[in-house]
């Protein structure tokens, strides 16, 4: 068996409403959708949404290092030889990771289509049948994120992240507000998406401890290693390492210098699931637990992520897998089943999803 | 090819069968702690409701680990079994969860059970057991030729029968008594030229003090690595041996967990690590550990508890498929047996074991012979 094409293909798509964290306000993402195409016809489907601001990629980014060098380096090969295609793409091309993962997806769907099974089973099986679901909320004016809070509790969600980091001041109260809204029985998590030096982090996080939150994510610029690792001594507070790792060579050195209590497991960012599970194995070695965040694709990333959630133990946290919500459309014919904060982990052989093919085309066709 | 569809998914383990044989060796392996003449094996099959069934085995070491076989059959009737019925061969995160919280350490009962999954999962896929573990990353496995603890002239004139056989990796056996060691591998070196690698096993023999002096001793003779030259509780020792001394010294009677790997990691204690997946608990964990090595590049060896057939053939798919592995690995079990319980052997040709591309791990258990090596 061989991959014989690889066809990338790139657009955007505007989301309901604007998403602002302190990276950037989107109101619409690029999304990159691959397909590996092997000699017998059988077809996988990979997609991805990167964001400039968080990775360096942009769609376009992601459609030229795919048709130039992911491609070249992946045709020809056997669709089971995942090490080395991993391998193959790592040597093509340096860091561009969510190029790389969209591609490992599509591998995968395309494995789990050729042998009849969900991609879960090829992934350490159902170790979960549902993943628990975070709603991830835009940084909005405190009054405006308690409503949005209100609304989603009374959706089925029973954890909610908050996106903080404009304002330390006004961040505080954003968490107030929330947790006064919600009651004490919603888990309620923060991201300050890098915004503070350490020092303002240990000083607002200190001041975060009241309101009863999971964890505070990526307090700290991704580089600042040694200021995450002082952060997370210094306070009671969980802390976790998002845009700090993007490999599983810095989920060593986040454990080396134990410079956080959680990962951000984003299956998307690391380059795939393939090495997403590398990742899980370091981590859970070390006693640090993991939780799959999104990179909000749309349902085929979406997939990817919940097929990873449902078949690894050391996955402990309600997951940021809702990318689909945000979108004013999607180009499969049907997503995954949401009911109460949870997804249904699907059982169709692959990631379970299928690709409208005439939404594609008139997506991607330039008008 | 012949595909099931799993999608709805309903294959139950229906039956764990548990089989204790010996397998008789063509001559006596001698090493620091122990001398052996015949193994005794545990061989389990895993058969699900619909039919198809794996095979597993273990071949614990009583000596080291304090595992006899009569135990490990035990813990696997009474402990590990009835965890497994009635569910998905597949579901291995939650089927090792359920297994560690039924019983704690008893790593090479679950080996076997674990060499049985994985089996049975390539059967039922109807693929190479290498497939499910990353596919074919190297075309054939390297395999290393082991000289046991013996007189300098006997070891090179079996290490220059073996390199003529095509063995391009030695392993000798040491720990005894250090300038015996010495001698020995200064023997091998010289019949065996520049261009065999050597490596050096004392099994935990020497302790951190006395290894720096002997390996520094030994340098001119060219060690590709020197394996587990401290206790296998002693980090703080192997550590102190990597940082003083040249040649890379690998980890293997240290790491028997994940967390283990993880700590020669933190503690820069090994630049090698053995996978040995008869004594970590099968492939499950051979393939965390493996990531935990890839992620702060550290290579890798799959080592042996000198299994037979089955064994070898199971860690034969791990080492075409993991990344880690920069040496010839310790899968020459079969080789030293008269005899063994499947249909086809595994050949060794030319310092390679050939793995034949068939379903599961690509050897077939052999009723007849199951019953005729019966542990008497």
């Amino acid at each position: 068996m061989r991959i014989v094409k690889v066809e990338p293909y790139v657009f955007k798509v505007p989301l309901v409403k604007p998403f602002r964290t302190f990276l950037a306000e989107v109101r619409e993402k690029d999304h990159l959708i691959v397909k590996l195409i092997a000699d017998d016809g059988s077809v996988g489907v990979g997609e991805i949404g990167p964001l400039p601001e968080f990775s360096g990629e942009s769609g376009e980014t992601c459609l030229a290092v795919t048709r130039d060098l992911l491609a070249p380096a992946i045709i020809g090969q056997d669709p089971f030889n995942v090490e080395l295609i991993i391998e193959r793409l790592e040597t093509a091309v340096k860091a561009n990771h969510l190029a790389k993962s969209a591609v490992d997806f599509a591998l995968y769907d395309l494995l789990g289509k050729l042998l009849q099974v969900p991609v879960y089973k090829l992934l350490g099986g159902r170790y979960r049948g549902k993943v628990p679901l975070a709603w991830a909320m835009g940084m909005k004016s405190p009054e405006l994120m308690a409503e949005e809070a209100l609304e989603m509790v009374a959706k089925g969600y029973s954890c909610l992240k908050l996106k903080v980091g404009l304002d330390p001041k006004m961040d505080v109260e954003r968490v107030k507000a929330v947790r006064e809204a919600v009651g004490e029985s919603i888990a309620i998590r923060a991201d300050a998406n890098q915004a503070y030096s350490p020092d303002t982090a240990i000083r607002v996080i200190k001041k975060l401890e009241p309101y009863d939150l999971q964890y505070v994510e990526q307090p700290v610029p991704h580089w600042d290693i040694d200021g995450l690792a002082k952060v997370t001594e210094a306070v009671d507070m969980l802390i976790m390492a998002d845009e700090s790792i993007f490999s599983i060579h810095d989920a060593v050195n986040i454990v080396k210098r134990e410079a956080a209590d959680i990962l951000n497991l984003k299956v998307g960012k690391v380059g795939g699931l393939n090495l997403s599970r590398k990742v899980a194995a370091f981590a859970e070695a070390a006693d640090v637990p993991c939780m799959v965040g999104s990179m909000l694709e749309l349902w085929v990333g979406t997939a990817a992520g919940v097929h990873f959630a449902a078949a690894t133990r050391n996955v402990s946290f309600e997951c940021e897998l809702v990318g689909p919500m945000y979108y004013t459309y999607d180009v499969v014919k049907e997503g995954l089943r949401v009911d109460e904060g949870a997804i249904e982990v699907p059982d169709k052989p692959g990631l379970g999803l299928e690709i409208d093919e005439e939404k594609l085309r008139a997506v991607t066709t330039p008008k | 090819m012949d595909i099931y569809f799993l999608g709805g998914l309903k294959v139950k383990i229906a039956k764990v069968d548990v089989y204790l044989v010996s397998t008789p060796f063509i001559r006596p392996q001698k090493m620091a702690m122990w001398t052996s003449y015949k193994k005794d094996h545990v061989v389990v099959r895993i058969t699900t409701d619909d039919g198809v069934s794996g095979v597993g085995e273990t071949v614990p070491l009583v000596a080291e680990f304090g595992e006899p076989v009569t135990a490990c059959a035990s813990v696997i009737r009474d402990w590990l079994t009835p965890t497994l019925i009635g569910e998905d061969p597949f579901d291995t995160e939650r089927l090792f969860e359920k297994m560690e919280d039924a019983v704690r350490g008893h790593l090479f009962a679950k080996c076997a059970i674990d060499w049985a999954l994985y089996d049975l999962m390539a059967r039922t896929l109807n693929v190479p057991l290498y497939r499910l573990l990353g596919g074919r990353y190297r075309e054939k496995v390297p395999v290393t030729w082991v000289v046991g603890i013996k007189n300098p002239e006997e070891a090179a004139r079996e290490a220059l029968d073996y390199v003529a056989k095509g063995f391009k990796e030695l392993k000798l056996k040491a720990g005894k008594d250090w300038r015996g060691d010495f001698e020995r591998l200064k023997a091998v070196r010289k019949a065996v030229g520049g261009a065999v690698e050597i490596r050096i096993d004392p099994n935990q023999a020497w302790g951190a003090g006395k290894a720096v002096n002997i390996i520094k001793k030994m340098e001119p003779y060219e060690l590709q690595m020197v394996e587990q030259p401290t206790p296998a509780w002693d980090f703080e020792g192997l550590a102190r041996v990597t940082k003083s001394v040249d040649v890379p010294v690998m980890a293997d009677e240290s790491v028997r967990t994940p967390h283990d790997a993880l700590e020669i990691v933190r503690m820069e204690a090994a630049d090698i690590i053995n996978i040995k997946i008869g004594k970590i608990g099968g492939l499950f964990y051979s393939t965390k550990i493996n990531a935990i090595a890839e992620a702060a590049d550290i290579p890798c060896v799959v080592g042996s508890m000198l299994e037979g057939n089955i064994g070898t053939a199971a860690s034969a798919h791990f080492a075409l498929a993991a990344r880690t592995l920069k040496f010839a690995n310790d899968l020459i079990g079969p080789l030293f047996r008269a005899d063994d319980v499947v249909k086809e052997p595994l050949k060794i040709v030319n310092g390679f074991l050939e793995v034949p591309e068939k379903p599961g791990i690509s050897v077939d258990l052999d009723e007849a012979k199951l019953e005729l090596l019966k542990m008497r």
